[in-house]
């Protein structure tokens, strides 16, 4: 039987960060802006959606992306930095308090829009070892809202505090 | 065991289909035959009058516009249409525009992709075949300009080189038209002089017994162009390309749109439209139907698996399944079908291929020998949803 797929909030208690990845690759909505906020991001490498893979999206659908993490300490965190580094369309911020973990698409079409927030951090072992526990927002119905405070949050807010160090900027490029 | 090995595949890696990698892949056309007899008897009633195809595809991201391209390509080459007069010369080309381009970047776009060897090498067919080369020159085309350019191109050397820039419509010097003898560059006067060189070039074609057509994809990107006088350069170009007088280039042009007023308005004015004939404008439907969908998942499931092969391992494994739904259960068959069933809008082939290969990915994961309701239902509400 078909699963109702139109509500507004899920909870996940499975490879949650995983799940987020899946439907922005999975979906292929048209990004208008891509938050990360995870205290410890690894390079995912074998995953199934790994860091480099989520890269290339972002590089080629030339999506605004804003990742806020603390800054590297183990190597692979490193490793995940280089990653990320040199992508005209990543930001990157170092917080050290962040300890909040949520992940925001911000489509074109706000329906389009969803938002994660739980446990889990962007690393392998969330997804594939840790006992995490995740709710996902639709922006449908009353999640519209709590998508766009969501957001908000992570774009705007989060981004001002001083505590968040500017690390690597968007460099700035005309979209078609 | 590898993924093509747990899923019994056929000589391919994954279910996706994509013809740019995977050039066999144009052989594939699932589930739409009455549109497939469509197009290829249009096709073959195009080379009666007006001896070239002429078409536009168009239907929403995901129905199936560069496989529909490819699969034309496939039939062109390996079922030529009778009444098709000489060998198709086929050539891909994925247009890119910028907001202020004009017609000149298409045309050099197109005549780039042909390529200034394969225009060469007719050039010089046309001149081992001929007793009067500048006799077979004339006939052609009655422009002089086109005529010395082609004369020198033949020749090759700098010459060569200058007089391909010329043909491809890029500006050349005062000097370098004088050395080819050119009184002036090609679309100094506009549009229509740009049309004038391709169909030259098609002329040639039909010459040496080729018969020139473009596959021309991605052509919403003409949304880009916002400049009045770039966009009018773009619809004098089509509108020539269009006319009955052009019966040397054909074009199959690939556009995205959810409705036909969602299209580049370029490619559906009055003027053009009428030239090219509604009978041509071909709209690619979503699949929606669920006897459509699932029509589709059979055959693609029937032609991307080894039938044999499978059958041995569900009976030697005792799965729980079947040749006809394999990988999938009969039950996750049905709900794959009538997840893809729920919104029209989504139910694309890109969706459906999307779907079975995350579904078979995951039982791959889970080292599961057949798909089942729960991965189904994982997978398809993010695609479907």
């Amino acid at each position: 039987m078909i699963e109702p797929t139109r509500r507004y909030a899920e909870i996940l208690y499975h490879r949650t960060v995983e799940r987020f990845i899946q439907r922005l690759v999975l979906r292929e909505p048209v990004v208008r802006n891509l938050c990360i906020v995870s205290p410890f991001i690894s390079p995912m490498t074998g995953s199934r959606y790994s860091l480099a893979l989520l890269r290339a999206k972002i590089e080629r659908e030339k999506i605004p992306t804003y990742v806020i993490t603390r800054e590297p300490i183990e190597p692979y965190q490193f490793e995940a930095a280089a990653v990320l580094e040199q992508c005209p369309w990543i930001e990157v911020r170092y917080n050290p308090s962040v300890h909040a973990k949520l992940y925001v698409v911000q489509s074109t079409r706000e329906s389009e829009s969803f938002a994660l927030f739980g446990s889990g951090n962007l690393t392998s072992k969330s997804i594939e070892r840790n006992l995490e526990l995740g709710m996902m927002i639709y922006s449908v119905g009353p999640g519209r809202d709590l998508v766009k405070e969501l957001h908000y949050w992570a774009a705007v807010r989060l981004r001002q505090l001083t505590e968040s160090k500017l690390v690597q900027p968007i460099r700035p490029q005309r979209r078609n | 065991m590898d993924f093509k090995e747990w899923f019994c595949l056929k000589n391919r890696e994954s279910f996706t289909i994509d013809a740019k990698i995977n050039p066999s892949d144009a052989q594939f056309y699932f589930g739409r035959q009455p549109l497939e007899e469509r197009m290829l008897k249009q096709m073959a009633r195009a080379f009666i009058d007006p001896r070239v195809p002429k078409m536009m595809i168009w239907g929403p991201y995901g129905s199936g516009k560069t496989q529909t391209l490819y699969y034309l390509d496939y039939c062109l080459t390996n079922k030529t249409p009778a009444q098709c007069k000489g060998k198709p010369h086929l050539v891909h080309v994925e247009v890119e525009v910028q907001s202020k381009s004009t017609a000149a970047s298409w045309h050099l776009q197109l005549t780039e992709a042909l390529g200034m060897n394969t225009v060469q090498e007719w050039l010089r067919q046309l001149y081992n075949n001929s007793k009067d080369f500048a006799e077979a020159l004339a006939k052609l085309t009655p422009d002089p300009n086109i005529i010395s350019a082609f004369g020198y191109l033949r020749g090759g050397g700098d010459y060569g080189f200058s007089s391909w820039r010329w043909l491809s419509g890029q500006k050349l010097t005062a000097k370098e038209l004088e050395s080819i003898g050119v009184t002036r560059n090609l679309g100094e006067v506009g549009a229509g002089d740009l049309v004038n060189g391709l169909q030259a070039i098609g002329n040639l074609a039909g010459a040496v017994n080729c018969r020139l057509i473009f596959f021309i994809d991605e052509m919403e990107e003409l949304q880009n162009v916002r400049e009045g006088d770039a966009a009018e350069s773009w619809h004098q170009y089509l509108r020539k390309l269009s006319d009955n007088a052009n019966s040397s280039v054909g074009f199959i042009i690939g556009s995205a749109g959810d409705t036909r007023d969602d299209m580049p308005r370029i490619l559906n004015r009055q003027d053009v439209r009428s030239r090219i004939g509604e009978q041509n404008y071909i709209e690619l439907e979503t699949l929606a139907a669920p006897a459509n969908v699932k029509a589709f998942v059979e055959e693609l499931l029937g032609k991307l698996i080894d039938q044999d092969a499978a059958d041995k391992r569900i009976k030697s494994e005792g799965l729980k399944t079947t040749v006809k739904t394999y990988p999938f259960t009969a039950s996750a068959f049905d709900l794959l079908c009538d997840y893809a069933c729920q919104d029209a809008v989504k139910s694309t082939p890109r969706n459906i291929i999307k779907a079975i290969n995350e579904c078979a990915i995951a039982a791959h994961d889970a080292q599961e020998k057949v798909v089942d309701d729960a991965m189904v239902n994982d997978i398809a509400p993010i695609i479907f949803g």
